[in-house]
């Protein structure tokens, strides 16, 4: 990585890549890092993001969060915001897995209760929410009724008596975003689909039992607000749009590819990142039809929240009711959203591109929970099975430096491939055993791919985010069970 | 010559495959395989449920992504495994291919996961032809 003239250091957290860097960047790149964490981003976050810099209608800049890593077209961790009017959308901005995102649950069942029994726990979850390659979800449905799902997500569920009503309110966008148009979405991502409402998918999708530890309260106060105490076990799961959420983006990246120089006339410095003008027929199509895929996705963690507390209920003998599962929130990483934001005085309507980054709102904004205006939007960052997770709340910060963006994880550090040589399943979950961390997984491979040293240290991820002001600790969560998918 | 590589080292990105085939058809068809071996043992998959797939793309390569594109998607729809792989390609203004393939329902006890392809990457994904021989770079995606 070239630092120096090319990567200037802006402050302690902000590196900043001038246009000059490369032909055809418009706006300037900005990662968001510390010394450690910039240094070791493979180089490929460097061009990826200044690739992304060329793309019409930015604004500002374009983002890379603490936990960048090399993805498709985009870096993971890349915040991109354009002109409504003038800019493009993109699929690979979003991300394949549209809306995946984290769900994040409380109890009030403490680590003392939960401990004896979190064996016949994981097993009955791993059981009951389905996990890995081809998994099929327990909720059965005809295309219509799909359809119906993919428009409503969230309310959907509610109708069906998958949700509590308090649960849409504490989803991000209600659970249901508004403009999502089955009739944009291919039968064939319809087909994909159908059978994967209620499923965690494979890769880095997880469900885990996690507690909070007395020492890893920072903000006592907004935990209070959030219904956070000492000992208290939490459930914490990841998963996206499956099959479909895939579907959508390939349907809409091979149109995309045929219209864009032909009839458009936009240049790209790299196909992944296949764009529209975002006000083109084939834009606002792309933008109905990921609409449906985060609705999908909406709906997919709602159904896996019923079914956790199902497991809840048998293993305790007790319903989910008495038992406090209340959510904290549920908020998506992979998302393009319309947002006002001021920029030289004046309010504009952006489209924000989020991929592998999370929104975080600071207080008193609009979208957000009545309950929460005071504190900030809950910003639910998963770490490895091995290293914990974070629920971290956005600033005023955000707001202005990062179009209300933040970190989503820890970003890996290392290739898949590589994982599986260097780490046994078996013995990682042996390992993992005996420091109170039981695992279930559909595939030993599947589980040594995710092994603690793949990923970042989350901790300096989490600390960049506070150190440049765009997110705040509340709580650390230790993991005692998990799911891998 | 009909081969496939899975590349091990590619930073933090996904899975590549290198394809080899000493035509067109045969690069199509160890493509096929390799994408599908990428997921599971083919040798373990039987011949038992066939499909046909019609498809058209007005540059090879996109026909080639197409192609891997469909079976994935087929792969999810019916949570099918295939490991036997027929193509034939007409070129012309805008290429057509019909592609057919066998394979059975995936049946975890038989068939354990190596990894879910969830998509094929556009790029890098250019055919080159050297002597006899086609070869092409495929990013996996999972």
């Amino acid at each position: 990585m070239v630092f120096g003239e090319k990567i200037k250091q802006l402050s302690e957290t902000v590196w900043e890549i001038d246009p000059s860097y490369k032909k055809g960047m418009r706006v300037p790149a900005r990662i968001i890092a510390t010394e450690k964490l910039i240094r070791e981003m493979d180089d490929a976050v460097i061009e990826q993001i200044t690739n992304v810099a060329t793309l019409p209608g930015l604004v500002r800049a374009a983002y890379c969060m603490p936990d960048g890593h090399s993805g498709y077209g985009f870096p993971i961790g890349g915040v991109a915001a354009m002109a409504a009017e003038k800019g493009v959308i993109s699929p690979g901005g979003i991300g394949f897995d549209i809306n995946c995102g984290m769900r994040l649950v409380r109890t009030n069942l403490t680590e003392a209760e939960v401990a004896p029994k979190v064996t016949a726990l994981v097993d009955l979850l791993y059981a009951r929410v389905p996990a890995g390659v081809g998994s099929k979800g327990f909720v059965k449905l005809t295309p219509n009724e799909f359809r119906e799902v993919i428009a409503q997500g969230s309310q959907w569920c509610l109708k069906n008596g998958y949700a509590w009503p308090e649960d849409l309110s504490l989803t991000e966008e209600g659970g249901c975003i508004a403009g999502a148009d089955p009739e944009k979405v291919s039968q064939k991502a319809i087909e994909r689909g159908l059978n994967q409402i209620g499923t965690l998918g494979s890769g880095n999708h997880y469900l885990e039992v996690q507690v909070v530890r007395e020492e890893n309260l920072f903000d006592r106060k907004t935990a209070e607000a959030f219904g956070l105490f000492p000992n208290q076990v939490v459930v914490m799961f990841h998963c996206g749009s499956r099959g479909f959420g895939h579907q959508v983006a390939t349907d809409y990246l091979q149109i995309f590819l045929e219209v864009m120089t032909s009839k458009y006339g936009i240049q790209i410095l790299d196909r992944e990142l296949a764009c529209a003008p975002f006000r083109s027929p084939e834009g606002r199509d792309y933008f109905a039809a990921m609409k449906c895929g985060l609705n999908m996705s909406f709906a997919n963690r709602q159904t896996i929240l019923h079914r956790i507390r199902e497991c809840f209920e048998r293993i305790f003998d007790r319903s989910a009711e008495a038992l406090g599962m209340r959510m904290i929130y549920d908020v998506a990483h992979n998302t393009a959203k319309l947002e006002r934001y001021q920029i030289d005085g004046k309010w504009k309507e952006l489209l924000v591109h989020r991929k592998g980054a999370t929104r975080a709102f600071g207080p008193d904004q609009e979208g957000l929970p009545e309950r929460y205006r005071p504190y900030g939007q809950p910003v639910i960052i998963g770490g490895s099975m091995e290293t914990g997770s974070y629920l971290l709340v956005g600033t005023e910060g955000a707001m202005k430096q990062t179009f209300g963006s933040t970190a989503h994880g820890s970003g890996r550090t290392m290739s898949r491939t590589q994982a599986r040589k260097q780490f046994r399943g078996e013995q990682l979950q042996k390992e993992l055993r005996a420091r109170g961390i039981y695992v279930r997984s559909a595939s030993y491979s599947g589980l040594a791919e995710e092994a603690g040293p793949t990923y970042k240290d989350i901790d300096e991820v989490v600390d960049a985010c506070e150190r440049a002001g765009i997110s705040k600790r509340v709580v650390k969560f230790t993991p005692i069970g998990n799911v891998k998918g | 010559m009909e081969e496939f590589q899975l590349l091990e080292e590619i930073a933090t990105g996904e899975m590549s495959l290198v394809v080899r085939g000493d035509s067109l058809e045969g690069l199509f068809r160890a493509a096929a395989r390799g994408l599908f071996e990428t997921m599971v043992d083919t040798e373990a998959v039987r011949p038992e449920i066939g499909k046909e797939l019609l498809l058209s793309a007005d540059s090879i390569d996109r026909l080639l992504y197409r192609w891997l594109s469909e079976l994935i998607q087929w792969r999810d729809r019916e949570n099918l495994y295939f490991s036997f792989f027929e193509v034939q390609i007409e070129r012309g203004a805008r290429h057509r291919m019909q592609g057919v393939v066998m394979g059975e329902l995936n049946d975890p006890t038989r068939h354990p996961a190596r990894n879910e392809v969830t998509a094929v990457r556009p790029h890098p994904f250019q055919i080159v032809r050297e002597g006899d021989a086609w070869q092409v770079s495929v990013l996996l995606d999972r």
